[in-house]
């Protein structure tokens, strides 16, 4: 009798414990945890990468940012600009920096300009996220790659557009 | 057929029933809901059109698609427009790729997949240590810290090399813990298996690296009156230093790492109490019980002189001090580090909190006693 009732009360006090950690443990692991899971980059970027591996060179060089970057690189082995590890990179600073101008300034020949300094052959477009280039967020100011003096459309979805550095 | 039938004699059923101890039943409905807790948890590594990108994931990615594509491990970066040494190590990423070669499926996906898988055996890595450590009602206490602490749940979900490193880390300082022969040093199978341990996880991930070089060299410096204990620990460090030098000398033709860009910039953020603006909160990160419950742990570490108790102090403030290495004037990866230190208060707060059941216990027993009636 003694037996079973110690038996009972750990039972009991087990069983609070896990109704306690599947509910309240969870939810505060939950919260802190979910962001994480975050793709970060759209549907539409990533289907993009199918066109990427059949239509560009395996060589070729992409303007990105640093999730568009990872993913170009994930999906098809193409090298950005920015992304990935920057352990051993000769002026990883100087890429960041160049990535960002690129995707903020107005100026079309400005883009262009650092496109060719840095031998990149495509701009990866994202049309539904800002973009994160080492320095926060920002927005891209996307009008200037529709100057077909420097930029030519190449892919677009719903998503993203990858413009050839003419 | 008589003989299974009879085997399902009520008498017989009832014997066996009556015979299990209830602590171990309780223990295995305690492991298995805390599993499923766990995992279910790392099932959304698959939920969604991409595996998780935080934390350069697609990038390894990437270096594996193309050891698969081109049958060799690129010894160029893909990276910031690549054309430069890789630095980093390739056990996790040819580990993936060799399931993704073995199984055919996408390296992507693949890594989805590694990620529950490993996390699986972060599980079971922490249960398996805590049990030769203290044992098993310890080390179901430490599963519970595990699977509601943040940290630790955040670098399981991700397809990262420090996932494979949070299971080589401890699981090589479980063979040393388990390798229990008295008297002179001896080299057997476990001193074989934490050399081979330490060197997977020297080629697994350079931060997992330094915490497990730095807890060796503390457990060999607490160890320094006992030579064969102390070369129990030093055999791995060795190993893990050397294999890692020999990488590095291959991959970028020199031993120092005082150009790489963590270094130069000083990666990382600092480690407090409570997070703000520019700094990682410990208790947002271990949760807030798990301190507590250490320093119980070690209380009673201490008091019932448990065997190989200073692997884990080693563990403990080895791993500290790599996460404060912001004052010592270093400043580098603080946040990273972290998770190791509360992988090992992972350890300590479950035999803190065994030791506080076990209490209870007692005293319930004790009062259930004196009043039987009740």
């Amino acid at each position: 009798m003694v037996r079973l009732t110690r038996n009972l009360i750990r039972i009991s006090f087990l069983v609070v414990i896990l109704l306690l950690t599947a509910t309240y443990g969870m939810a505060s692991v939950r919260t802190q945890s979910d962001p994480w899971l975050a793709p970060v980059v759209t549907s539409g970027e990533l289907n993009s990468t199918s066109w990427i591996k059949a239509n560009t060179l395996p060589t070729a060089h992409f303007e990105a940012d640093i999730f568009g970057g990872e993913l170009i690189m994930g999906m098809t082995t193409r090298i950005p600009i920015v992304g990935g590890d920057w352990s051993n990179a000769p002026d990883p600073i100087s890429n960041m920096n160049a990535s960002q101008q690129i995707y903020q300034t107005s100026s079309a020949s400005e883009a262009y300009a650092l496109c060719k300094q840095y031998d990149l052959s495509y701009v990866f477009v994202p049309l539904n996220r800002q973009v994160f280039c080492g320095f926060g967020w920002i927005s891209v100011n996307a009008t200037k790659f529709e100057n077909s003096e420097y930029f030519k459309l190449q892919y677009s979805n719903q998503d993203v557009q990858i413009y050839q550095v003419a | 057929m008589f003989k299974s039938i009879k085997w399902l004699d009520k008498a017989k059923i009832r014997d066996r029933l009556t015979s299990l101890d209830a602590g171990t039943v309780l223990r295995y409905v305690v492991i298995v809901t805390l599993f499923i807790l766990f995992v279910s948890y790392r099932l959304n590594v698959l939920g969604g059109y991409v595996i998780p990108t935080y934390g350069n994931t697609m990038y390894h990615v990437g270096i594996e698609r193309l050891t698969l594509e081109s049958g060799h491990y690129p010894t160029q970066e893909l990276s910031y427009n690549g054309g430069f040494p890789n630095f980093y190590v390739p056990a996790y990423r040819l580990l993936i790729v060799s399931q993704s070669a073995f199984s055919g499926i996408d390296p992507m996906v693949m890594s989805g997949l590694m990620t529950i898988a490993l996390a699986m055996a972060v599980f079971g890595v922490i249960y398996t240590f805590s049990k030769q450590l203290v044992g098993a009602s310890a080390a179901v206490c430490a599963l519970f810290f595990l699977t509601l602490s943040p940290d630790i749940t955040i670098f399981t979900i991700r397809a990262l090399p420090e996932l494979l490193g949070l299971v080589m880390f401890p699981l090589t300082l479980f063979f040393i813990l388990k390798n229990r022969t008295e008297g002179p040093f001896q080299f057997n199978g476990y001193v074989a298996l934490s050399v081979i341990a330490a060197a997977v996880t020297a080629l697994t991930h350079q931060i997992t690296l330094l915490v497990l070089a730095l807890v060796l060299a503390v457990y060999a410096l607490t160890q320094i009156k006992n030579r064969s204990e102390f070369l129990k620990a030093i055999f791995p460090l060795v190993a893990a230093i050397a294999v890692y030098g020999l990488w590095q000398v291959y991959s970028l033709h020199t031993l120092s790492i005082l150009g790489i860009a963590q270094v130069k910039y000083h990666e990382g953020t600092p480690v407090d109490f409570f997070a703000s603006a520019f700094r990682v909160g410990f208790f947002d990160q271990a949760g807030l019980l798990v301190l507590p419950f250490t320093a119980i742990g070690l209380v009673w570490l201490e008091r019932n002189k448990v065997d190989k108790r200073f692997l884990l102090y080693s563990w403990i403030i080895a791993s500290l001090l790599l996460t404060k290495n912001d004052l010592l004037g270093i400043d580098i990866f603080m946040d990273r580090f972290l998770t190791f230190f509360i992988e090992s208060l992972v350890v300590a707060g479950g035999i803190g909190a065994f030791a506080v059941l076990q209490f209870l216990d007692a005293r319930v027993g004790r009062a259930i006693e004196r009043h039987p009636e009740t």
